[in-house]
């Protein structure tokens, strides 16, 4: 019995130990990311990034915001980019507590211009339960897109104006890994947690995205000012 | 007997209330697509409107071109002699975007004409209108999907059939007309938008 003790003491304690290095590791690697890389680091989030209404962050009651790296893209544009952690906190009916954990690392940009919320997701199991109980995915021209993703709007004219032929294919690109995401301003793209050597990448696939917004939606939602724009705490 | 009475008034309710959603649906769909159609039609207009301009402007430079200022005059009266719907209008503007196609490579063997200010300016409108035109195309064929796709589903086609909904057509362009706004039409807006540093 005494021995079993010490095996489970010992077990937590290693395991402990490593998520505690991981995590350590993960810090220093981005913080290297961002001084190689002219940008600024800091382990918490100077501007409340999660206020923005995006859906990404509404996928538990609970979120945090960390390892966030702020800077300029390749065009000039600010750039945040970090961890976010998403998860429902539920008391099951023995009393106790059950969390369940997404770990995702997020890029947010900006345009000069602002637009309806649109997210394009990749097409899940809980996607496709998510359009038959009532939330149909806009279909595009694309067949190949329309079954890679699902796409929602508040606007479906924006939807299809915003989401044009070099568009899709951009999306298409990326073989579903991402979560595209435009609400005023802002855009952010999103994945599950990438280490820090593709973080950089994943500012360059929001950058291109920006630049490939259709002239059109420009010129049809000129720039105004933010309401959702998150104020420094 | 009386719950046998209460279940079929019950399942009768439902059933007309389903198809009284079903026909406002559809009306309102045929209504979208009217709608829609209408802003591309628009946005034609506004191509044909540009287009004797740029001829006038190409011809003063470039005058023996005959053929293909001819071409793209007769392209431009057929487009905007067609009826409007959408598969008579389709074959009439591909035929319109060759034209231009050509007019714009005629375009390139003149230096001078390529500098000309107010070519400048209708080669930048016309792109814009392409954009346009490809961005309504978009909302339209969208529209016409929807439509079509509960015109053909069950059971939503028995509402369609009784209430006289039919399918409507795309407007379907080429793929290499659909290139010629941003490939050809306009270099430089292309070279605008690309990013201050790589």
């Amino acid at each position: 019995m005494v021995w079993l003790m010490l095996v489970g003491f010992v077990a937590f304690g290693v395991m402990t130990t490593v998520a505690f290095k991981r995590k350590a590791d993960r810090n220093g690697d981005l913080q290297k990311l961002a001084a190689a890389n002219g940008f600024v680091y800091t382990e918490e989030d100077w501007f409340a990034s999660t206020r923005v209404p995006f859906q990404i962050f509404r996928l538990g009651n609970r979120s945090m915001v960390e390892n966030m790296i702020v800077g300029q893209s390749a065009d000039g544009a600010p750039v945040r980019l970090f961890d976010l952690t998403t998860w429902d906190e539920k008391q099951t009916e023995d009393g106790t507590q059950e969390s369940h954990y997404r770990y995702m690392t997020c890029c947010l940009t900006e345009t000069d211009h602002a637009f309806p919320h649109l997210v394009v997701q990749p097409d899940t199991v809980a996607t496709r339960l998510l359009e038959k109980v009532g939330m149909p995915s806009i279909d595009l021209e694309s067949e190949a897109f329309n079954r890679r993703f699902m796409v929602t709007s508040e606007d479906e004219r924006f939807a299809r104006m915003f989401l044009d032929p070099q568009l899709m294919e951009l999306l298409l690109s990326t073989d579903g890994q991402f979560q595209f995401e435009v609400r005023g301003r802002w855009v952010l793209v999103a994945a599950p947690q990438l280490p820090a050597e593709l973080c950089l990448p994943l500012v360059g696939l929001s950058t291109r995205f920006r630049e490939l917004i259709p002239p059109v939606v420009r010129e049809f939602h000129p720039d105004l000012p933010d309401i959702v724009e998150p104020r420094p705490r | 007997m009386s719950v046998t009475l209460a279940v079929l008034v019950g399942c009768g309710v439902v059933l007309v209330g389903w198809i009284w959603a079903s026909y406002n649906r559809f009306a309102l769909q045929r209504e979208m697509v009217e709608n829609s159609w209408s802003t591309v039609d628009t946005e034609l207009r506004r191509r044909y409107d540009l287009i004797p301009n740029l001829v006038a402007t190409v011809k003063g430079y470039a005058a023996h071109e005959r053929q293909t200022l001819e071409t793209v005059v007769e392209a431009r009266s057929q487009a905007v002699a067609a009826t409007g719907a959408p598969e008579e209008q389709a074959p009439a503007e591909n035929r319109l975007v060759d034209g231009l196609k050509q007019l714009f490579a005629v375009a390139e063997a003149y230096p001078d004409l390529k500098a000309d200010a107010h070519f400048l300016e209708l080669q930048k409108e016309l792109a814009a209108t392409e954009n346009r035109i490809q961005a309504a195309r978009r909302i339209f064929n969208g529209n016409v999907r929807d439509l079509n796709r509960r015109v053909q589903q069950v059971p939503s086609n028995l509402v369609a059939k009784v209430g006289g909904f039919h399918r409507a057509e795309y407007f379907q362009i080429d793929a290499a007309a659909r290139a010629v706004p941003v490939a050809s039409l306009a270099p430089d807006l292309l070279s605008e938008a690309k990013p201050v540093k790589s």
